[in-house]
């Protein structure tokens, strides 16, 4: 483990230094306050009697002269990327646990430099490259070398007071003797054990992790359930949760730099295009898929115009070219222009994930017929519109126009997947007709007419009865004998709102020369319409 | 040895012929699987394993009379279980839910706008490209100009789709031209009941050999084709005169 007591501290006068925030003098009191505590402070803060955790009263009233430094994870982040490059020089497979603190498998290591101390000491020597002097704002990097986590950060934080590495000898029972003088409290810095809990072992005699370790596994089973086993475990450095290591995550960033200043789009897009493709092969070479990507481009006068993009589905060389070319546009061309043409252009990957979406699958998987079909709707969307190409999304409901709803496809995508949960046995719709259903169906209202055998309209009753046996069926001037109906099956819906409407259906069959053809219709407000055909 | 190298499984011996015949394709390669129901139609057997295979990649089908659209469902039904996918053009007012019932999978079933126009054969021509069956309505097809629609004809003859006509028209020379007829709704009566089932005939009319005719209940109870069974064999071949 190589841990930096204040890290925070030492990121701040960094940033310092580069012009990039207020500046800092490393020898003078300095604390970070985090949700009204002091979160961590510099050794000369530290030897005024400002310790971490106080408020931020107490502390001035203990220090008068001390400087608050902002508290800015990311700052944290960004300074201590450089301690993780140096680092991954010796030791390629790290875990950065925080900004300030990163864990590391010895064996292999040690066995190549000759030994755990000669690995501290390596260590030690990378961590403070390029910071050396601002290191004095937090204390220096402690390495700690130790079985299990817990135990190597106890060594770590010795370490770091020390001013040299400690090394625990391997094995559990050396472990044990290192951790047993321990208060039972810094269980909570570093492996983030409950506060309450540590309370309560204080409370019940359980000063130190000694303490603990001397109690049977069983008893703290009893007492405290899975948590007191793993209590146990760690206490009695039995701890085996190695880091996971993996490898840090490479620089990816793409630049260009353009000698002459650009001030059209065009070109700029261009330039993209190119960066976009080199990242796409690198990314695809590596079996990467970037999800979220930082596009910076910077003005000869020094503009900037920085945004991230996200894309769950990952972002290919089209899909950055896209996102470039709209946060350009809307720079070069919006109200607030860059007074000079683009010198730079800068595309980060942020964050990777593994690619396994554009794999063949055997079963039930993405298919061949799927891809193909994805490239033909994606050219008919781009010859016809993104709204003309739509897929049935199952709604649910009584009328047969709306069980399905036809959504276009760009807004869901086509992969031959279910889009909305059809279930296997819809649930009983009351009023909804059973199969079949019309083959055709009328979204517009097709007014028809239906006439009794004295000729005049047959009609509802507000009760549902119907004023006489339907006889003829007039469509478009075009009259057929009906020769089997069925209903009225009243439909009353949302009567609670202004969309409220009231209707009956009927299933007729009339008289065709090719054979009898069947229609649904529906009257409301004593006017026919034909909802749907059985063609 | 000469019968051991004649025992060797078809796709041993196509792998050999292959550099000499360019590629080859199977028989059952050609073939998208029907509804059992049509398969007498078809004049294919039903196997005990698997749906029939009968509708050959490359053809246009035209489905015409009073169950068009139920025939042309119920065409594109089995290959659309069996993974294809199903793009219906310039027809939206076509039932989602009929299209269910008859066994289309909706997942895998694009509606398309009516593309007005001279576009119509680019997009025919886009969607061939990646969807096997193509269901457009005869009146877009009339539309064309004859030289495109035979255009959009040998695409689909070179990419192995399947081009549905639904409705009847003259300016398209289909290979398979089904024609149906209704002969009775089953269900309703005079103030009572409901829709059940429709009993059909449907000639099938190659352009070579002689046409077959049969009966099936289409949309048969649950909405999908179902065989009638009269007595005495349901599919009978028409005999040329002389």
């Amino acid at each position: 483990m190589v841990w930096c007591p204040a890290w925070p501290l030492t990121a701040a006068v960094l940033t310092g230094r580069s012009g990039r925030g207020p500046e800092f003098e490393p020898s003078q009191p300095l604390m970070v306050m985090h949700a009204q505590r002091v979160s961590c402070c510099s050794p000369a803060a530290w030897r005024e009697g400002v310790r971490p955790g106080q408020r931020k009263r107490q502390a001035q009233g203990a220090c008068p002269h001390v400087v608050i430094v902002p508290h800015d994870p990311d700052r944290d982040a960004r300074c201590f990327e450089p301690v993780v490059r140096a680092i991954g020089t010796l030791v390629p497979l790290l875990d950065v646990e925080s900004p300030g603190s990163l864990l590391l498998a010895t064996r292999g290591p040690s066995r190549y430099v000759g030994g755990d101390v000669a690995l501290a000491d390596r260590l030690m020597a990378l961590a403070a490259t390029g910071s050396a002097d601002a290191l004095d704002a937090s204390g220096g990097f402690g390495v700690g070398v130790a079985d299990g986590r817990l135990a190597a950060s106890l060594a770590a934080r010795a370490a770091a007071r020390a001013g040299r590495p400690v090394v625990v000898p391997p094995g559990s029972s050396a472990t044990a003797d290192f951790l047993a003088p321990y208060p039972v409290s810094v269980l909570v810095p570093t492996v983030g054990c409950d506060p309450q809990l540590i309370d309560l072992l204080c409370r019940l005699g359980l000063q130190r992790l000694g303490d603990v370790a001397a109690l049977s596994a069983t008893d703290l089973l009893d007492r405290f359930g899975a948590t007191g086993v793993a209590l146990h475990h760690l206490c009695s450095g039995t701890d085996d949760s190695s880091p996971s290591a993996i490898p840090p995550p490479p620089d990816y960033t793409v630049r260009e730099s353009f000698d002459d200043p650009v001030p059209q789009l065009d070109m700029l897009v261009f330039a993209a295009k190119s960066l976009a493709d080199h990242l796409d092969a690198e990314l695809t070479a590596r079996g990467h898929l970037c999800t979220r990507i930082v596009v910076e481009a910077e003005s000869e006068h020094g503009e900037t115009s920085r945004r991230v993009w996200y894309r769950a589905e990952g972002l290919r060389a089209a899909a950055i070219v896209d996102r470039v070319r709209w946060q350009l546009d809307g720079w070069i061309n919006g109200t607030d222009p860059p007074s000079a043409g683009i010198t730079s252009l800068c595309l980060t990957p942020t964050d990777l994930r593994a690619d396994s979406g554009r794999q063949q699958g055997f079963w039930g998987e993405r298919s061949r017929a799927d891809d193909d079909a994805a490239k033909a709707i994606t050219r008919v969307t781009g010859l016809l519109g993104p709204q003309s190409v739509r897929i049935a999304s199952w709604c649910g409901g009584r009328d047969p126009r709306g069980v399905y709803e036809l959504v276009p496809v760009s807004e869901v995508g086509a992969d031959g997947r279910r889009h909305s949960e059809r279930p296997l046995a819809p649930p009983p719709w009351p009023g909804s007709l059973p199969a079949p259903s019309p083959t055709v169906v009328h979204h517009d209202p097709v007014e028809a007419d239906v006439l009794d055998a004295r000729g005049r309209r047959v009609t509802v009753s507000g009760r549902g009865a119907v004023s006489a046996p339907p006889e003829l069926f007039v469509r478009s001037s075009h009259r057929s004998t009906v020769m089997h109906w069925a209903g009225p099956w009243p439909v009353e819906e949302r009567w609670w709102d202004q969309r409220s409407r009231r209707a009956a259906r009927f299933q007729i069959v009339v008289d065709h020369p090719h054979g009898p053809q069947a229609y649904l219709l529906e009257i409301s407000g004593g006017r026919w319409f034909v909802v749907g055909e059985y063609r | 040895m000469a019968i051991d190298s004649l025992r060797r499984p078809a796709s041993e011996l196509a792998a050999g012929l292959a550099p000499q015949h360019g590629s080859l394709t199977f028989a059952h390669e050609r073939l998208l699987p029907v509804a059992p129901g049509l398969a007498p139609l078809f004049g294919v057997e039903v196997a005990a394993d698997g749906a029939p295979l009968g509708l050959t990649r490359g053809h246009t089908v035209m489905c015409s009379g009073v169950a068009a659209v139920s025939c042309a469902l119920a065409i594109a039904a089995a290959p659309s279980r069996a993974g294809s996918w199903v793009a219906i053009v310039g027809e939206p007012r076509l039932g989602p839910l009929a299209a269910a019932e008859a066994g289309v999978v909706l997942e895998r079933t694009v509606f398309v706008d009516d593309p007005r126009g001279g576009d119509s054969a680019s997009v025919l021509s886009a969607l061939v490209d990646g969807i096997e069956i193509i269901l457009v309505p005869s009146a877009l097809i009339t539309a064309l100009p004859t030289s495109l629609v035979r255009r959009v004809q040998t695409r689909v003859q070179s990419r192995g789709a399947v081009l549905l006509v639904v409705g009847d028209t003259s300016s398209i020379v289909p290979d398979l031209r089904l024609t149906t007829r209704a002969h009775e709704w089953e269900g309703l009566g005079n103030g009572f009941g409901h829709l059940c089932r429709r009993r059909i005939g449907i000639e099938l009319d190659r352009r070579r050999g002689r046409p077959t005719r049969g009966d099936v209940w289409m949309p048969g109870e649950r909405g999908d084709v179902e065989p009638c069974m009269p007595a005495g064999g349901s599919v009978v071949p028409l005999r040329r005169p002389g």
